[in-house]
């Protein structure tokens, strides 16, 4: 979903780069009051994690591949806005390191993949975790449903961004990307809800949205 | 109450090197769903237009310098997701910093950045990670003495002059005069490469954490050219540093650096050297 430089128009990309900006330097000021010396050390391991996770591409139909995109996984575990951090630090990385994701489009990729998947994804997951009266199996459902929309409102957001760029028209480019990312989604709710579940057999204190709202359950 | 974190880290590190290094080169190397849709839609052609960042070191995830494309993908693999540890680990400290401290690293950031100047001169010592103390000075005087497989020798007198502008942060200034005795053809001497050294401590050691700290350099070519003393171009580079104390009497460096060279005819070096 790593959008290169050249697909998207300079207006778009800097219209993307403002708001990812404002949510990020926003995120910052969110970040500094919730976390602890704790969780700083997690954001690393976290961050880590997710950088090699994308690396591994698995084939999906015809000749495509995708790969895991993290936004959900770190959400759960440590926030929305440290998420949305985190999925920033490994998009400059990419961009900057090893060309992976265009330097001009780093403002639209940190914003389909950081505020529609991470931000968006995460606000879907909370809804649904209620909705399902926050039950051990609501939270695996509501993981997996938020993350495969992760995935597909992150790649329709760039599909808006290549027809508004004039590359592609929307009626092609919408379905073209919301469907071959409808597969991949299925990828990402598979590795996010076995990797949470494995974590939550673990060390369940460190599901950050999981114990928040059991604890919830208690005082209510 | 709290649990320990220390081994989780380990662990979720460990299995993301692991994952980096031994499955990366057996992902798949398909089209991603967006490189897909503008293949068969027919946009493909405009990202290769024009790139705008040409500068990355380890562009689609691979060394050049490693023939073999698993090995190769494998390393920077490795590289990418340590990096990735603790530039976030780095983030995330000086997210708790006061504002202070968040504008001066933002103005050191800058700094090396938005340089458009690039440094030549290969780092061969190993660097540490520990700040001159704010306010006071640091002298290093050194000698360097080199004999070419051509039997070229060349003598060079340096000296650095370093200062702690702030607790975690230093400034350093050196430069020297070189002598060139060529086995054949005029002996030539004069003022060597002034290099300007900014270095940043972020992270201090603590239990399994090595102290960690970000350099950037800027060459400043007062070398003669016409001399062949020096490339008479700016280089600038940035260095990485990690020091971790394994026992009272070994102490490890780490650095990895990566250089802009400002001639034309040379490439970007990435370097890295470790030292005990």
């Amino acid at each position: 979903m790593h959008i290169p430089d050249g697909f998207l128009s300079h207006s778009i990309n800097a219209v993307t780069f403002v708001i990812s900006f404002g949510a990020c330097a926003y995120g910052v000021r969110r970040v500094n009051r919730t976390f602890g010396e704790r969780e700083v050390p997690l954001m690393g391991v976290t961050a880590a994690f997710v950088f090699a996770a994308q690396m591994l591409n698995f084939p999906v139909a015809g000749g495509t591949s995708g790969h895991f995109l993290g936004a959900i996984f770190s959400s759960v575990l440590l926030g929305p806005w440290a998420s949305l951090i985190i999925m920033t630090i490994v998009l400059i990385v990419q961009c900057l390191g090893f060309a992976d994701g265009g330097l001009t489009a780093l403002g639209s990729n940190i914003f389909n993949m950081g505020i529609i998947g991470a931000l968006g994804g995460y606000s879907i997951f909370c809804i649904l975790y209620a909705f399902f009266q926050k039950s051990r199996k609501g939270f695996f459902i509501a993981l997996a449903i938020s993350s495969w929309l992760s995935i597909v409102m992150g790649a329709s957001a760039a599909a808006i961004e290549l027809a508004t760029s004039g590359t592609s028209p929307l009626e092609i480019a919408l379905p073209a990307m919301a469907g071959i990312h409808a597969v991949i989604g299925i990828g990402e709710a598979i590795i996010t809800t076995t990797a949470i579940s494995l974590i939550l057999k673990t060390r369940p204190d460190l599901v950050k949205s999981y114990v928040k709202e059991v604890l919830h359950e208690k005082t209510a | 109450m709290k649990r320990r974190l220390d081994g989780f880290i380990l662990i979720g590190l460990g299995i993301s090197l692991i994952m980096a290094l031994f499955l990366s080169p057996f992902a798949s190397s398909s089209p991603d769903g967006l490189e897909k849709v503008a293949e068969t839609k027919g946009f493909a052609s405009k990202g290769e237009e024009w790139k705008f960042w040409e500068h990355a070191p380890l562009p689609d995830y691979e060394i050049a310098w490693i023939k073999n494309k698993n090995v190769s993908t494998a390393f920077s693999g490795l590289v990418g997701t340590l990096a990735i540890f603790f530039i976030a680990l780095g983030i995330g400290k000086l997210i708790k910093k006061s504002t202070t401290q968040k504008v001066l690293f933002l103005i050191f950031l800058t700094f090396f950045l938005f340089s458009t100047s690039v440094f030549a001169a290969r780092p061969l010592t190993t660097d540490d990670a520990y700040t001159v103390e704010k306010g006071k000075f640091q002298l290093e005087t050194g000698f360097d003495f080199a004999r070419q497989d051509n039997h070229d020798r060349e003598f060079s007198p340096s000296m650095t002059l370093t200062y702690g502008l702030f607790e975690r942060m230093d400034m350093g200034l050196g430069g020297g005069y070189l002598f060139i005795h060529p086995a054949e053809g005029k002996k030539e001497n004069g003022l060597a490469d002034t290099e300007l050294k900014i270095k940043y401590r972020l992270i201090d050691e603590k239990d399994l954490m090595p102290s960690f700290a970000i350099a950037g350099k800027l060459k400043i070519p007062t070398a003669s050219e016409s001399k062949g003393l020096g490339s008479g171009k700016m280089d600038f580079g940035i260095n990485l540093i990690f020091t971790k104390n394994l026992s009272k009497r070994l102490v490890l460096h780490l650095n990895l650096g990566y250089t802009f060279i400002g001639e034309d005819r040379v490439n970007n070096e990435f370097n890295y050297s470790v030292a005990g």
